[in-house]
């Protein structure tokens, strides 16, 4: 097997394992594949690109599948995309003007305060959404502080509506969903300055799709509500520890 | 467009049948499946949209599930008793 083979196929089934396993918590792989990709010798801002691709491919995927189950709502996700659309170029124009490593530290705080109520929280209380600005809200919040950070906006909104109420299956359907929106015109301004590895792009892009809907089949058929918020800690978790490990500057 | 959506689900959820009917999956996760589609159902009923094809859609999504329901029910069930 050629040398150049085995990489594609590392790329490949690295992705195809972190996208089935992200996609059963209803969130993209970026936020495992960026550092070990980086840690491979890819240049951060590839990694990034593709990275952000791989999150849209799996999610869209995900979407498709569950819009045709008949357990997507979108009219759910539409006030989230529209206020997150909006609220994250806000965010990263903030970002200039605020301390980013108070709002990282309170933003690590809140994802490990939220994984420890997730993990060991067993509120069964049930929201029935009939208000769309309580939507609008969530996702505003959350569009400024992924934009001002630089970090996605599905692992923010997720223990948030879980928190609120909302059963954690729905929310990781409507996330799924969400994702794409914000996702893929980050990756449409990369590709302004970065120089792609198309061939890479397209390996990857298989396997998040592979990915995407093994890990969406597994969440619909295989978990409950309760398993998908461990599922969703342990994200939360290994965000935290991500930042964290960034801003120790190890 | 709905049209062929409307296959596209059709054929999606009659391939998954045979995991769907799988009795090692918990009743719990096919009960929430069928919860959630009548969720939706309900409020396209309260905002008046029943004449829509995207709730004739969800209609035919709820009778796959309900059917999938039954085929657990007389295979697993029966099995336990």
């Amino acid at each position: 097997m050629s040398p150049e083979l085995i990489h594609y196929a590392i790329y490949f089934f690295l992705t195809l394992g972190l996208s089935t396993l992200f996609s059963m918590g209803g969130v993209g792989s970026a936020i495992g594949l960026v550092p070990i990709f980086s840690m491979m010798g890819m240049p951060i801002n590839l990694a990034k690109a593709i990275g952000l691709f791989i999150n849209s491919a799996s999610t869209i995927t995900a979407s498709f599948m569950n819009f045709f189950r008949g357990v997507l709502d979108i009219k759910f996700a539409i006030p989230l995309i529209i206020s997150i659309m909006i609220a994250t170029p806000i965010g990263a124009w903030m970002s200039q003007y605020v301390q980013k490593e108070v709002v990282e530290w309170i933003l690590v705080a809140f994802l490990l305060v939220s994984a420890i109520l997730l993990l060991f929280s067993n509120r069964e209380q049930k929201v029935v959404y009939d208000k769309a600005w309580v939507l609008y809200v969530i996702g505003a919040v959350v569009g400024l502080i992924s934009g001002t950070i630089g970090v996605g906006g599905g692992s923010l909104i997720m223990p948030l509506l879980i928190l609120l109420g909302f059963d954690a299956k729905k929310a990781a359907y409507a996330i799924s969903f969400v994702i794409p929106f914000s996702t893929l015109g980050a990756f449409a301004t990369y590709l302004s300055f970065v120089d792609m590895d198309w061939v890479l792009l397209g390996v990857v892009t298989v396997a998040a799709i592979i990915g995407g809907y093994i890990g969406d089949f597994i969440m619909h058929y295989r978990l409950t509500p309760k398993q998908v918020k461990k599922l969703i800690a342990v994200v939360l978790l290994l965000l935290s520890a991500k930042m964290i490990y960034k801003l120790l500057g190890l | 467009m709905i049209h062929i959506m409307k296959k596209i689900a059709d054929w999606i959820v009659e391939n998954e049948k045979k995991e769907a009917a799988d009795c090692s999956i918990p009743d719990t996760v096919i009960d929430e499946w069928l919860q959630t589609i009548e969720e939706r159902k309900k409020r396209m009923i309260e905002n008046n949209k029943t004449d829509t094809q995207q709730y004739e859609m969800l209609q035919d999504l709820d009778n796959r599930v309900k059917e999938i329901e039954a085929i657990r029910q007389k295979k697993c069930h029966t099995k336990a008793q």
